[in-house]
């Protein structure tokens, strides 16, 4: 028996580990501002928060941080070396950078309905905006504890990473 | 006298991982012979597993990069900028009881 990842939430608040699918990404590229309107582009990704919990509780952020999540078959299509065998295992470890996996919403026990999250692509979108956005979905899915933790420990450990200018040689 | 190779990626199945006389070598007779027939035969079993295992690991440290996804869809909204100015800092509370 594999215990789910998710409890499903239909609630206003916003916490850490809350998935917000469809959530709308404005990308400005020019930076000259004018009298006349400009086309922006719209991205359209389905979204994990990472800001703290107590953070939003406390309303203390005005953005909250998001990162993109996938079903792993979606992330293949992208990224073909990922269906060779052994791939997944090593990011279900913990083992790739920047990469974290969740277990399927609906059916925990089959890994083929799997998601990941990319910690590299970090989004910042305003409070209002997903709280608005989070109760037009009304219920919705939220990682529970302690796969939550483990969720936000990964991130840490991917963003306090220290690059070194060089190392002690390799043990033969 | 035989000596233990590391097989290509992926054809572990094929590969023998004792190279040796096996064909010249004099036919293995008696329970002792059996027995080591046995015990070479799990040895490429074994050897094949871990084999496997080495080129998984050694693969995963080479090409462990990726490229990010493309948004589910993107569309085009003309938006109208309008300045605010600096963007100041926010109050900051702090708790010191």
């Amino acid at each position: 028996m594999v215990e789910s990842f998710w409890v499903k939430v239909n609630e206003p608040t916003l916490r850490q580990g809350d998935y917000l699918p469809n959530c709308h990404v404005p990308i400005f590229l020019d930076p000259t501002v004018g009298p006349e309107p400009q086309n922006v582009p719209i991205d359209v990704f389905n979204l994990i928060i990472i800001t703290q919990s107590c953070d939003l509780e406390q309303s203390k952020v005005r953005l909250v941080a998001m990162c993109p999540i996938f079903p792993i078959e979606d992330f293949e299509k992208r990224n073909i070396e990922f269906k060779k065998k052994g791939r997944w295992n090593e990011v279900r470890k913990g083992r790739v950078e920047g990469l974290h996996m969740l277990g399927a919403q609906n059916n925990p026990t089959n890994n083929r309905e799997a998601f990941v999250v990319d910690f590299r692509e970090i989004y910042s979108l305003p409070f209002e905006y997903l709280v608005k956005h989070a109760m037009g979905l009304g219920p919705r899915w939220r990682v529970k504890s302690p796969f939550l933790e483990h969720f936000s420990q990964s991130f840490a450990r991917f963003f306090m990473r220290v690059g070194l200018p060089s190392t002690i040689p390799e043990f033969q | 006298m035989p000596t233990l190779t590391i097989p290509q990626p992926r054809h572990y199945l094929l590969d023998l991982p004792l190279t040796s006389d096996s064909m010249s070598r004099p036919p293995l007779h008696g329970s002792a012979g059996q027995e080591l027939i046995r015990s070479e035969a799990k040895i490429r079993e074994y050897w094949n597993i871990s084999c496997e295992q080495i080129h998984i690991l050694r693969e995963a440290h080479e090409a462990f990069r990726y490229q990010a996804m493309p948004p589910k869809k993107t569309f085009m909204v003309p938006i109208r900028y309008y300045l605010r100015g600096q963007g100041e800092p926010l109050p900051y509370q702090i708790d010191d009881k």
